[in-house]
């Protein structure tokens, strides 16, 4: 469609309806109208009559036109070959013109000249206009303008996406250009022109014009020129901001480590000076204090080796003590890690020492023993320091003010004295700020523990005595708990760390001083991170078993406690876990224990008592075993007795989960899965030393329940998944006390898939294969179950479309006769040859799935086929003939599915399946892709 | 370790410690002969639910709508080869003891890895890829599993056929996950 160009004046009003009209519809139209405008060859024209407009707005336009013609359409200068260098030369001149005239105007029409300007100039260079930023010095001498383009300059170098040649001329022009760039910035920088306001505006150019330079990267010898007339302009509120921005940008520069002694030198000297401290407390300004703090945890962040080194520095020592108030927490792990350094701090090595008679320094750094001995003194008073204000920091406010921390606005205040909290505040509900300290709380508890690095047992004996004191008190309030559960909190957080032989501060810990004396009732918050605690020093409970029973006693009252179960339950698993052996005398506790707070617990939380329990119950002698194991699992199966449906569906799955749990606990924590050979069926026999006649009674009543749950709920998924998992766990574990023997689970799950069809019972036939499959004994029945399993799953699953459909039977089957390949193999050439060859059928068509779980096992399961292993030439045999009859059927679905039936993903594992045909059986193979050649060519011809 | 796998996780290490996404946690695991870096123990919180811009705008009964993982972290192992940054780490479902089943999603393996494209040194991993985008990455694809990539059978087919019984297994793991 033809463009009629439109007169200034329309384009003009078009202007002021898009910026002043408050019709979303006519300001996109108007937009678009505008843009479609600038595509027009028309738009040269345009442009600069819109910038001689009064309209700041229009003028604007004007400039963006400019700007856009010469980035996208630099080409329809070339129109007229005749006038090609007067065109290009029009268009400079033009900008130029317009950048003098608008000097004194508006800010954003002179930056996009000089943003269309810069746009010129890259697209000369470097034909047209090779050295552009020095003719720019000609014609602007100095002031805003200069400044606005050499702003602008390596920023849009920056961006733009410049190749080859043209590249390297205009880096090589900004290389050549910054001696001349930087000294014009220096003498801005140190000179005052005269009228405040103008010095003032200039100054913040000049400064946003270094950032640029710097984040484009200059060489820091040219930096480093100007630091002090930067650092000099730090306490000037005016450009504090501009300053800080370019001292951040200045100190995160990855080059600066040469140079680091001189930069910290001035940079501590600027951070620490009197100016500097009276904005830490100044209430007035806050952005003053922000940017100082940003300085200086950037500071921190970059230079932390340094001040490690000059620990004792005055001006380190002040710089630190500004830290302490700030809490940035990185840098704190930063300067931890520098001091534990020996590359930084030297360590004096005290063998040593005793032979030479003087130290021994393992470093590169020129400290001397005397002097790292005393960093290692000043360190430790820091970090007392440190988590002294750590604490106090994760210290939950009144229970009145954590209420109101509902609404938002006290977690600023109370939280985040410091400026520099790692969280950012995004303010949204309750939930999200109270859970925001949750989390501070955890970052917090991560800096405590890094401290202990450095403070060690100066930081049990810190916390240890504050808890006692603390709770020792006079006249404190009974409602009190926020500064006990803060420092039990940071004992918690160095649990990893502290060595499990301590035998000093932790026995007074767990002792009467405070456990003894930690309140029973109430204070929900103080509870959990007490009872959090005991778990996590289980592995310290291990080497110091005098105190296992007592913690014990704190966490047991409180499993029955609804909102203390959580923490008391895991708490009561890592102990039971890690201390077994120690408590295999207190069996008869834990088990009376659990016949009284048993049926207060709640499921979830009972399951992990259960399993705690069970794990005490694995390190007994196997003669002892069974007698607590009874009086758990009665209990459970007194339930499952009394429990009919269909009431009590749920109370059946939560007995399940604990059968489940009962059988996790008695399993050896480093045991294997085992397998039942012929030798080691015998051995497990052995290894029984129960008392025969409660064992039978016990399998024979879990045989009875479970067929019934089974015959009950044989159409409930959910119930058979669960009744399956515990099966499939009981015959996993190593006494076979909670295992429903082979001879009776074989036929149970057979009967049961018959019954509906749930891949669960698949899953549980595959487990039982890879117990008993390798014992020669079972070979029958086990046979005559994957014939039973076999004519269900075909019987079901009749074609392809059935195979997409029940996808998970499809898998659970492959996973069957997969484990049948690894473990009894011959096993599946014993089938009547029908069935065999079904299975074939069923296997070659899984390759021409489309749903991907399905997909997915065939490929696995055929791989496994073809990849088998076999010594026994009979079998070898055996399977070459199988290979023979269905080979070419499998690589017909095999290339159609690498051809492109298949989704892309599965290409690699099909290709690897064609790999092993093709390696195992060369000339069939060869033979087989000829004939599917030629049929491919006659399919081709015939339709063509 | 190769000198650069070394220097790779400690500058990842670093680099976590300076900046990491809100409510994650990754450390490298402490052994009796200092950090070990090839093993590291992440969590993963699970998303929130949409993150609209103008929460403030929000009323407070306002019930915007909400992830199943939401209020849970997953732990996780990350275990990175010799030839890392060459060769991705993998992740795994921290199994808090024998027998736990792994994590019900449909794309971690019964026996816990995670299965995702940018951790596959055949599809998506690029060495340039940060320890960061990784747990990013498992983030999203909690809430977002790829359902051409199964990986376990029993919470493939729960959300491809009932996405409602799902959401509700999937709360419940959330539960027994807390922060």
């Amino acid at each position: 469609m033809e463009f009629q160009p439109p007169s200034v004046s329309q384009v003009e009003q078009i202007i002021v309806q898009l910026y002043e009209s408050i019709d979303p519809h006519f300001q996109k139209s108007a937009q678009e109208y505008i843009q479609n405008l600038q595509k027009q060859q028309y738009a040269w024209d345009l442009a600069p009559q819109l910038l001689a407009s009064q309209s700041v707005n229009a003028q604007f336009i004007g400039a963006h036109i400019f700007q856009v013609k010469i980035s996208r359409d630099w080409y329809g200068l070339f129109i007229n070959d005749l006038e090609i260098w007067c065109d290009l030369k029009w268009v400079r001149t033009e900008l130029l013109g317009w950048i003098v005239r608008h000097s004194s105007g508006s800010n954003i029409v002179v930056t996009k000249l000089c943003l269309a300007l810069t746009a010129y100039a890259l697209q000369a260079v470097p034909d047209i206009w090779s050295n552009f930023i020095p003719d720019f010095f000609e014609m602007l001498h100095s002031g805003l303008p200069l400044l606005e383009f050499l702003t602008v300059v390596p920023e849009e170098v920056l961006r733009a996406d410049l190749i080859g040649e043209r590249k390297a001329k205009v880096y090589q022009e900004l290389t050549n250009s910054i001696p001349r760039v930087f000294s014009t910035l220096r003498s801005l920088l140190s000179e005052y022109c005269g009228n405040p306001e103008h010095d003032l505006i200039l100054k913040q150019k000049c400064l946003r014009c270094l950032q640029s330079w710097i984040l484009y990267g200059v060489p820091f010898d040219s930096l480093f020129l100007l630091i002090d007339n930067v650092i000099n302009l730090f306490s000037h509120e005016s450009t504090n901001d501009s300053v800080t921005d370019v001292l951040v940008e200045f100190i995160s520069q990855p080059r600066i480590t040469s140079y680091q002694n001189t930069v910290c030198e001035k940079m501590l000297c600027c951070m620490t000076s009197d100016w500097a401290k009276a904005q830490m407390v100044n209430d007035a300004d806050e952005s003053l204090a922000k940017n100082l703090c940003r300085l200086m945890t950037t500071f921190g962040e970059n230079f932390y080796n340094y001040i490690a080194i000059h620990f004792l520095r005055q001006d380190v020592i002040v710089y630190m003590e500004m830290m302490l108030i700030e809490m940035p927490l990185q840098f704190w792990y930063l300067l931890q890690e520098s001091l534990s350094d020996p590359d930084i701090i030297p360590v004096n090595n005290i063998d040593n020492d005793a032979v030479n008679g003087e130290d021994t320094v393992t470093s590169t750094s020129h400290i001397t023993p005397d002097e790292s001995q005393k960093i290692r003194e000043m360190s430790l008073v820091v970090f007392r320091k440190l988590v002294e204000i750590l604490r106090s920091k994760i210290q939950y406010p009144p229970d009145i003010e954590w209420a109101e921390w509902t609404k938002g606005i006290y977690m600023i205040n109370y939280l985040f004295v410091s400026l520099f909290a790692p969280i950012l505040i995004i303010l949204t509900n309750s939930t999200d700020v109270k859970e925001q300290f949750k989390i501070y709380r955890r970052n917090v508890g991560d800096t405590v523990m890094n401290s202990y690095f450095v403070l060690r047992d100066q930081m049990l004996a810190f916390f240890v005595d504050l808890a006692i004191t603390q709770l020792n008190s006079p006249g404190r309030n009974p409602s009190q708990w926020q500064d006990l559960e803060s420092t039990l909190f940071c004992i918690k957080s160095i649990a990893e760390a502290v060595d499990h032989n301590e035998n000093v501060y932790l026995p007074r810990l767990f002792g009467a001083e405070v456990y003894g004396m930690l309140p029973l009732q109430g204070h929900v918050r103080l509870r959990n991170t007490a009872l959090s605690l005991i778990g996590s020093y289980a592995d310290w409970f291990k080497s110091h078993p005098q105190y296992i029973l007592s913690a014990l006693n704190y966490l047991i009252p409180a499993l029955s406690d609804a909102e203390l179960a959580l923490s008391a339950a895991t708490s009561f698993k890592e102990v039971c876990d890690a201390c077994r052996d120690s408590l295999v005398g207190d069996i008869d506790n834990l088990v009376n224990m659990y016949m009284v707070v048993g049926p207060h617990i709640q499921p979830k939380e009972k399951q992990k008592v259960i399993e705690s329990i069970a794990d005490v119950i694995q390190a007994l002698s196997p003669d002892k075993m069974l007698q607590p194991l009874l009086v758990v699992t009665n209990d459970i199966i007194q339930t499952m007795r009394e429990a009919n449906p269909p009431q009590y569906r749920d109370v059946i799955i939560t007995q399940l989960e604990y059968l489940t749990c009962c059988c996790r606990g008695i399993q050896p924590p480093d045991d294997k899965v085992i397998i039942l050979d012929d030798n080691e069926h015998e051995l497990r026999n052995e290894e029984n030393f129960f008392d025969p006649s409660s064992a039978v009674g016990l399998a024979n009543t879990l045989l009875e329940i479970t067929s019934n749950i089974a015959e009950i709920w044989y159409h409930d998924s959910e119930v058979i998944e669960y009744l399956c998992k515990f099966l499939s766990i009981g015959i996993h574990t190593n006494s076979s006390i909670l295992s429903i023997p082979f001879e009776m689970i074989a036929p149970l799950i057979q009967i049961s898939f018959q019954r509906d069809h749930h891949s669960y019972w698949l899953d549980t036939a595959a487990k039982v294969v890879t117990i008993y499959g390798s014992n020669n004994r079972y070979g029958t029945a086990l046979r005559d179950m994957l014939a039973a399993l076999t004519s269900t799953t075909i019987q079901h699953v009749r074609c392809q479309t059935d195979m997409e459909q029940y996808p998970d039977i499809v898998n659970s089957y492959f996973s069957v006769l997969t484990k049948y390949l690894q473990k009894c193999p011959l096993l599946l050439y014993t089938l009547p040859s029908d069935m065999f060859k079904s299975i074939l059928t069923f296997s070659v068509a899984g390759l021409g799935l489309q749903e991907r779980l399905a997909l997915k096992s065939a490929v696995n399961f055929m791989g496994e086929f073809i990849g088998q292993n076999y010594k026994d030439e009979q079998f070898a045999k055996g399977v070459e003939n199988v290979m023979m009859a269905c080979g070419l059927e499998i690589m017909r679905e095999l290339l159609l599915g690498i051809g492109g039936r298949l989704p892309r993903s599965f290409v690699p594992s099909l290709a690897s399946v064609l790999h092993k045909i093709t390696g195992r059986y060369i000339e069939a193979s060869r033979e087989w892709l000829n004939i599917l050649l030629s049929q491919a060519l006659n399919t081709l011809i015939l339709h063509s | 370790m190769s000198g650069i796998c070394k220097a790779r996780l400690t500058e990842e290490r670093r680099q976590w410690r300076k900046d990491h996404p809100y409510g994650f946690y990754a450390r490298p695991v402490k052994t009796e002969n200092g950090l070990d870096l090839l093993n590291w123990q992440v969590g993963i919180p699970g998303k929130k639910g949409v993150n609209h811009w103008c929460h403030f705008l929000i009323p407070s009964n306002y019930s915007y709508s909400r992830t199943p993982w939401e209020n849970g972290v997953f732990k996780m192992t990350m275990t990175f080869p010799e030839d890392y940054p060459s060769k991705p780490p993998k992740f795994k479902w921290l199994l808090m003891g024998k027998f736990v089943p792994a994590l019900f999603h449909p794309n971690v393996y019964p026996s816990g890895t995670v299965c995702l494209s940018i951790l596959n040194e055949e599809e998506g991993w690029k060495p340039a890829i940060t320890i960061k985008q990784i747990l990013l990455g498992v983030q999203n694809l909690l809430d977002e599993p790829n359902p051409d990539s199964p990986a376990q059978s029993d919470a493939y087919m729960l959300f491809k056929k009932d996405r409602v019984a799902y959401d509700k297994r999937i709360r419940q793991q959330a539960k027994e996950n807390p922060a």
